[in-house]
């Protein structure tokens, strides 16, 4: 399709080009009234000058005498006036053909006026000498005889008549006898001689009456350039018109392309609507698409997100399916998708007819609804019920046997940010199956946990900087000769300000995830090292796999244990059960390592886990320490007993040591003897402190 | 009594006297046109045998005293030539008005053998081989000289040939009055009829008439009349009726010169055109008044043209 511009440049064009075409005619149609209206002024100047012409022959025939200058001039002038027109659009022209043609017809006419008016030039003067003569030249026939004179007279009355009535016919002669004049008497020689003139006079007049008398009708009377005036004023008058009406043609051809070019831009105007009407409808469709989540056809997160900002006294309640991702991996994600897709509607059906409710699909196994104008309890309540509904109902897949079960959660929140205080809600009831449901409240809030953790933070820093890790020592005593085998190094953080000991519970996994960990193992084994040296009694140390698996850590402690070979040999490194290995082949390697250098190696917190005995023998453990839980009560429990028993054989069987954790009193003592573990650690014996 | 009775026939000669009008003043003209036309007149080179100029035939009161004019190769004319004074005013030239204007009358004597005797090139020529025409032609018309030009040029000239201030036009202007005698005269002269045919301001040149339309005049053969034109029995005799202004001067009369004197006009007049008989008192009237026709010399004829 043709580009925007390019259509608005057509149009343009076209809007120029009809005002061009319309100014054009215009002009046009003006030039061609006002051609005619000058070409009919020209004929009307042409008729104006030939009836001056017509008044001067009239009163050229009229008077006595009568000067000719004004004939000429009046001849010259329509000679003047015939000669612009034919230098006019007349003849410049082809749209003038008849008018063209009558004018020459008139031209030709007037030439036939102009040689009959020569001719008249010539008749009028003679005619009017003549009858001058007759009438005034009787005084010089008085002497005539009574009955000659008589005659005489009364041709020349005659004469006269016919003269003033200006009618007889060209081809009449004059009714005339003028015989008698031959035979008149005269007496003397002037009598002769003016007899003869009259005679000659008479025979003039009678001969040129009639052609003179015919000759003044034809130029008055019948006058054919007069007769041709009025054709020709028709002539160009209809002619005009004819002209005129040719422009018609355009001027209707103008107003169909102006109606044209008004439709079209009608047309684009509705298609603009149109157009403008469609894009509102995707607007709102993709609008809805965006708001809208596919899988369920629920409002989404991006709607969730604009709604929530309308009401100030907004409730909203969060809904999470609980480990949906397992029901994912368990049944494949079209049947997780059909469960999330039910859900959904059971929850919007559910909240349907609780007015001021909406409901927002807010992630992926997640769902919020806002309510306005409730309370905490009263969204508590419905919170609850539809958690039960959702439990109670069961999802029946086509396809598949078994329904499947979910479980929901809720977590409300009635302030701002509402879904992250919703979620730490939802959180808090995580581990607790109990409740189902629960309000956000200030004390979920982590951002007092997060600061704790920050100044937690700071002050390992510090500790490590300034060399305010400190080890404390608790001694394993020999069960047989209650004698201290050897110590527990604990890793301690000295806090100046409150000259105490911060534990490592408060410490540590905050050490890992603050990467400061290798830093304090580092310091552990430094300390412990020195702790050999300086007290000369075997240590034993805390290592966790996250040490041996850290590069630094590991090599560390091989060179240290290598720059040190003496005291290698009183190391203990003790490493918690209960962590996962990752990597075991490592694991063992290092291992065999230490223990080539002379150091035991000791698993620590055995018992409290799966108790994986196999594992002991892999790894060539020496020493086993049973977990402390185990201990605490076992002067009271005979299951623990029977466990620890049979570790003890085991350990007895594999040549490993043992070791009972959490000794805290004489009995507990007396058990562990008789059970045959080898060595004892506890408050009874001593709490951890600082070595002398 | 004498008075009112004078006063009454002067508004009644008044009146009527518009059938003469006064010679008009020359109008401004182009100064350097009419010397040049001027020159060209009295140029004898453009003829045959270079004896020939305009001024040759139209010298005397514009016209020459003879019967019949001398040509090149000293050959006859035919005719006696008519006057170039206010010829203008004629509405025909020639005697048999031939000629529509005075430019187109200049063709007849050009080529003519027996008048110039030359042809539209050997003026041309003439014009183009002199070094002073070329200039001058240069300066007037900004053009090289043509054949058109060169007529251009002396009709412009002849244009100025008029004789103003007549006693008679002066009377009509009420700058000077006539004589008993010269108003007697006058009024003969429209009463007989003879204003019929003379009237205007060239007092005749405005129609063509018969010469004996009464009584039957003599016919030359081959005579330069109406006739010689159309070929029409009709036309016989028919002439431009020639001015009587400045007719004092202008002696030998008529187209075959057959009068010399204005008493013999008159009565040959009288007699062929009007059929009738003067008294000699009237003749004498007609004559007075014949002579207050004269006018004065064009000054662009008597001086330089300046």
């Amino acid at each position: 399709m043709l580009s925007k511009w390019f259509k608005v440049l057509l149009v343009v064009l076209a809007l120029i080009s009809v005002t061009f075409w319309v100014l054009n005619y215009k002009q046009k149609s003006q030039r061609v009234q006002d051609t005619g209206y000058e070409l009919y002024a020209m004929i009307e100047e042409l008729k104006v000058k030939h009836h001056e012409l017509n008044d001067a022959i009239l009163k050229s025939a009229l008077y006595r005498i009568y000067n000719n200058d004004i004939i000429t001039q009046d001849i010259k002038n329509i000679d003047d006036q015939t000669e612009l027109l034919q230098k006019s659009e007349i003849y410049t022209t082809a749209e003038y053909p008849k008018t063209k043609e009558f004018l020459n017809t008139l031209i030709f006419d007037q030439k036939e006026y102009n040689d009959n008016i020569e001719l008249f030039k010539r008749e009028n003067g003679k005619i009017k000498n003549s009858f001058s003569f007759i009438t005034s030249s009787l005084e010089h026939l008085s002497n005539l005889k009574k009955k000659d004179s008589q005659k005489l007279l009364n041709i020349i009355s005659h004469l006269t008549t016919i003269k003033s009535s200006m009618e007889i016919d060209a081809n009449d002669d004059v009714e005339i006898n003028i015989d008698f004049l031959n035979e008149i008497e005269t007496v003397g020689e002037n009598d002769k001689m003016y007899v003869n003139l009259y005679k000659t006079h008479i025979n003039l007049l009678k001969k040129s009456l009639p052609s003179y008398m015919h000759l003044i009708n034809k130029i008055i009377k019948d006058d054919a350039v007069e007769n041709d005036f009025t054709i020709l004023i028709n002539a160009i008058k209809s002619e005009n018109l004819t002209v005129l009406s040719k422009l018609d043609f355009e001027y209707y051809a103008i107003l169909v392309f102006s109606l044209l070019t008004l439709l079209i831009i009608v047309y684009y105007i509705f298609l603009s609507e149109s157009e403008r009407q469609r894009i509102i409808k995707l607007q709102e469709s993709y609008k809805e698409s965006v708001t809208t989540d596919f899988l369920t056809g629920l409002k989404n997160r991006n709607a969730y997100l604009e709604a929530i900002e309308k009401n100030k006294s907004s409730v909203i309640i969060l809904f999470d399916i609980t480990d949906f991702s397992s029901i994912n991996n368990l049944y494949g994600i079209e049947i997780g998708d059909f469960v999330l897709k039910n859900l959904g509607e059971k929850l919007k059906s559910n909240i349907e007819c609780i007015k001021d409710t909406d409901i927002f699909k807010v992630g992926a196994d997640q769902f919020a609804i806002i309510m306005v104008g409730y309370t905490l309890e009263e969204a508590y309540i419905i919170a609850a019920n539809i958690v039960e509904v959702a439990e109670r109902s069961n999802y029946k897949y086509d396809g598949l046997e078994q329904e499947i079960s979910i479980q929901l959660q809720a977590g409300i929140s009635a302030a701002k940010p509402f879904l992250i205080n919703a979620m730490l809600a939802l959180k808090s009831i995580s581990k607790d199956y109990s409740e189902k449901v629960a309000i956000f409240d200030d004390s979920l809030n982590n951002k007092q946990e997060i600061q704790k953790n920050i100044d937690m933070i700071k002050k390992i820093k510090y500790a490590i900087n300034n060399d305010n890790i400190t080890m404390l020592f608790q001694p394993l005593v020999n069960l047989k000769t209650k004698e201290v085998a050897k110590h527990e190094a604990l890793v301690r953080i000295k806090d100046e300000d409150e000259d105490k000991y911060i534990s490592p519970f408060f410490f540590l996994e905050l050490s890992k995830k603050a990467k400061l960990y290798s830093q304090i193992t580092h310091e552990v084994i430094v300390k412990s090292i020195q702790a050999v040296i300086e007290n000369n009694v075997p240590i034993s140390l805390n290592l966790s796999i996250d040490d041996i698996m850290h590069k630094g850590t590991h090599n560390f402690i091989l060179t240290t244990l290598q720059n040190n070979p003496d005291i290698a040999k009183k190391l203990t490194f003790e490493l918690l059960e209960s962590e996962e290995i990752k990597d075991f082949p490592a694991l063992k390697e290092f291992i065999q390592k230490v223990k080539s250098f002379g150091v035991l190696i000791a698993i620590d917190d055995f018992g409290s886990g799966y108790s994986n005995y196999n594992y002991l023998l892999e790894l060539d453990v020496d020493i086993l320490k049973i977990d402390g839980s185990l201990i605490k009560n076992i002067d009271k429990s005979e299951n623990n007993q029977l466990v620890v028993k049979s570790i003890v054989e085991f350990a007895k069987l594999a040549d490993i040591k043992t070791v009972a954790e959490f000794v805290s009193s004489a009995e507990i003592e007396k058990v562990i003897t008789e059970l045959g573990i080898d060595y004892g650690q506890g408050y009874y014996y001593s709490e951890p402190k600082l070595l002398t | 009594m004498n008075k009112t009775i004078a006063l009454f026939l002067l508004f009644t000669t008044l009146l009527s006297a518009e059938i003469i009008t006064p010679i008009p003043d020359v109008k401004p003209f182009d100064k350097a046109k009419v010397a040049l036309g001027k020159k060209l007149f009295f140029d004898t080179n453009f003829s045959k045998d270079r004896t020939v100029s305009c001024a040759s035939c139209h010298s005397d009161f514009g016209t020459d005293r003879r019967a019949l004019s001398i040509g090149v190769e000293n050959k006859k004319g035919i005719i006696h030539s008519s006057t170039v004074f206010n010829a203008v005013n004629n509405y025909k030239q020639f005697y048999n008005g031939r000629a529509a204007n005075l430019n187109e009358q200049i063709d007849g004597p050009i080529h003519t053998d027996y008048e110039m005797g030359i042809s539209d090139q050997d003026v041309e020529n003439n014009l183009n081989t002199s070094k002073e025409y070329k200039a001058t032609f240069k300066k007037v018309y900004n053009q090289v000289p043509s054949y058109k030009l060169f007529k251009d040029a002396i009709v412009a000239f002849e244009e100025t040939l008029l004789t103003p201030n007549s006693r008679f036009d002066r009377f009509l202007k009420g700058e000077d009055s006539l004589t008993q005698l010269e108003k007697d005269g006058f009024n003969s002269f429209k009463e007989h009829g003879c204003a019929a045919c003379h009237n205007g301001v060239n007092v005749g040149g405005n129609s063509m008439q018969m010469i004996g339309s009464v009584i039957e005049y003599p016919y030359i053969e081959g005579q330069q009349d109406l006739y010689a034109l159309t070929k029409k029995e009709m036309d016989k005799n028919v002439f431009r009726v020639p001015s009587l202004r400045n007719i004092n001067k202008t002696a030998p009369y008529f187209h075959d010169a057959s009068a010399s004197t204005l008493e013999e006009v008159v009565i040959k007049m009288s007699y062929y055109n009007l059929g009738t008989i003067l008294e000699d008192k009237e003749t004498e009237a007609i004559i007075a008044f014949l002579k207050t026709l004269d006018g004065d010399i064009p000054k662009t004829w008597s001086e330089d043209v300046k």
